[in-house]
């Protein structure tokens, strides 16, 4: 028990990153629409990720610094400053689709308007952040957040066949009907909620909260390649429900409440409600991250002191900029947006902003200054360099195919 | 060209692209008979779409596997979506005589499917969950209907 709440952070953070509201209707939109021809993607980001968030890990711990201050410091504060920009967008658009995706899973259970659950929810968020301990918080919500396990028993309950479910995983295809554009679009999509900036900014800015040390390396390496491949398997689970139930029927998945309809074909309203409480905790602990995200990365920036276990006395401008980010995304939402594209479109924009954020990570990694004896090893930089290159590539495609293809329509 | 400069013109594409592809769901008029049908198909697709995800609910609350609220939130985003397209599609002019009759066929579709949708979502709403199978049960035959047109002009 004690190494399982161990991994909390990592839970919570892939938790955030995998199954967060863009990707539980992004996870499901693939699968519905691709079957299981996207697969390989999930898997690459999923790999991509473990990378970078235990070099992250390892920075904070070993040299105790926090991405967004390695930023700076590696980019100098007019490309910092570039890159705060980007990344605060990106997290402030994910922030305010989380709160909606909260109030959507209540309206679910409810079926009261989301829009009028918004400014409760937003107040419950900052509650929690204000009053509740980190490791509390991390525990309640990364923990609760994986009872959407229940989606890995709608893909048994559907009876799948497996042999078939294999060849599709393992010979990817465009399917008919879609052009590659469109295909390639969803690919980087995908890509882009896998390795999302703020994923590896809380996940440090939260290791060096929970004060890791050297002696803590074992601890920070579990949950990177323990939390996050749960994230993953979540995001996979969803997917290949819509792939299996909802690909056949021709169904295009837009809303969150198709993205459930599996668990309740497959397990009844019992499903359906771990379901919805799995939705509630996922989206409610990525409201968490990203708001304490946002908070993280301009403090970190302009060197101001920060984090959440800092009494708001001490840490001022921080708690500041994290209550003016959650009314800002609250005030955003209840303009009637609508909160999934909202998530769509801040995905193409974060993959632009993938290298910004990668790259300083790669280098003081590397650094033994910082690093002494914990510096990469070979291994280490060997998949950091190819997904350096990845992250390239993508960030350059990410806009032309979003106009190519009138955001994957 | 300064960095600050480069900084605003980077932002103003970035923008740009963003309303660009904003408004890609906008309706446009067609201005051939091969890019109506190409939109009709379209539309065919995404109404089958929403009739399809209809059908999956109805065949849960069948099953009681499927609470009201719940049934109320789905067969109104379907429902939401399904009017979206039926305008989206009416509003466009069909480029010739020809176009009319097809339009006229994918028409009466709609209607029917918006109104077996409207059906739905009043009688959960009313809580007769029970008579879903019931209201429900043209909508196989209609999803396919509107799947053939898709083939047909595909």
């Amino acid at each position: 028990m004690k190494r399982l709440l161990a991994v909390t952070l990592g839970i919570l953070t892939a938790i955030g990153g995998f199954v967060d509201i863009g990707d539980l209707v992004a996870s499901s939109l693939v699968g519905a629409r691709f079957g299981f021809a996207l697969v390989w993607m999930l898997a690459v980001g999923l790999v991509g990720i473990c990378v970078y968030a235990e070099m992250a890990g390892r920075v904070a711990a070993v040299a105790g610094r926090p991405t967004f201050d390695l930023v700076r410091e590696r980019l100098g504060p007019r490309i910092g400053l570039a890159n705060l920009a980007a990344s605060l967008l990106v997290t402030l658009l994910t922030l305010a689709a989380e709160l909606a995706g909260v109030a959507l899973a209540v309206e679910l259970l409810s079926s009261v308007p989301y829009l009028l659950w918004v400014p409760a929810v937003t107040l419950l968020v900052w509650l929690v952040i204000w009053r509740v301990r980190f490791e509390t918080m991390e525990r309640i919500f990364g923990l609760l957040g994986l009872v959407l396990i229940v989606f890995v028993v709608a893909v048994f309950r559907l009876d799948p066949s497996w042999g078939d479910v294999l060849h599709q995983v393992t010979h990817p295809a465009v399917p008919q009907g879609e052009g590659v554009p469109t295909y390639l679009y969803y690919a980087i999509a995908l890509f882009a909620s896998a390795m999302t900036p703020y994923e590896v900014f809380f996940f440090s800015s939260g290791g060096i909260e929970e004060k890791w040390k050297p002696k803590d390396l074992a601890t920070v390496r579990v949950n990177a390649f323990l939390g996050f491949p749960l994230g993953g398997l979540l995001a996979l689970s969803i997917m290949a429900a819509a792939a299996l139930l909802l690909h056949p029927a021709g169904v295009s998945v837009d809303h969150l409440s198709q993205v459930v309809l599996p668990t309740s074909v497959a397990l009844g309203k019992f499903g359906l409600g771990l379901a919805l409480i799995g939705v509630f905790a996922a989206t409610f602990g990525a409201s968490l991250e990203t708001a304490l995200s946002s908070g993280y990365t301009v403090a970190q920036y302009f060197g101001w002191r920060w984090g959440k276990t800092a009494a708001p006395r001490t840490a001022s401008r921080f708690h500041l900029v994290v209550i003016v980010a959650l009314l800002a995304c609250s005030a955003l939402i209840l303009t009637g947006l609508d909160p999934v594209k909202v998530t769509e479109y801040s995905l193409v924009f974060a993959a632009v902003a993938l290298p910004l954020t990668y790259l300083p990570i790669l280098v003081v990694a590397n650094d033994p200054e910082y690093m002494g004896e914990h510096a990469n090893g070979r291994l280490a930089n060997t998949l950091g360099t190819v997904y350096l290159v990845i992250v390239l590539v993508i960030s350059v495609a990410a806009l032309p195919l979003m106009l190519a293809t009138k955001a994957g329509q | 060209m300064s960095a600050r400069v480069r900084v605003r013109r980077a932002g103003t594409a970035v923008v740009a692209a963003a309303v660009l592809a904003a408004s890609g769901g906008c309706a446009s008029s067609s201005r051939s008979d091969g890019d109506w049908r190409r939109k009709t198909a379209e539309t065919a697709e995404a109404a089958a779409s929403a009739v399809r995800t209809a059908e999956i609910g109805v065949r849960a609350a069948k099953g009681g596997k499927a609470t009201g609220p719940y049934l109320s939130v789905l067969f109104n985003d379907a429902d939401k979506d399904l009017n979206e397209v039926q305008s989206g599609y009416l509003s466009r002019q069909p480029p010739s005589v020809g176009a009319d009759n097809l339009r006229a066929r994918v028409s009466d579709l709609l209607d029917e499917a918006v109104d077996a949708l409207d059906a739905l979502r009043i009688a959960v709403r009313r809580g007769q969950i029970g008579k879903l199978a019931e209201i429900g049960k043209g909508l196989p035959a209609l999803a396919g209907q509107l799947e053939a047109v898709q083939e047909d002009l595909t």
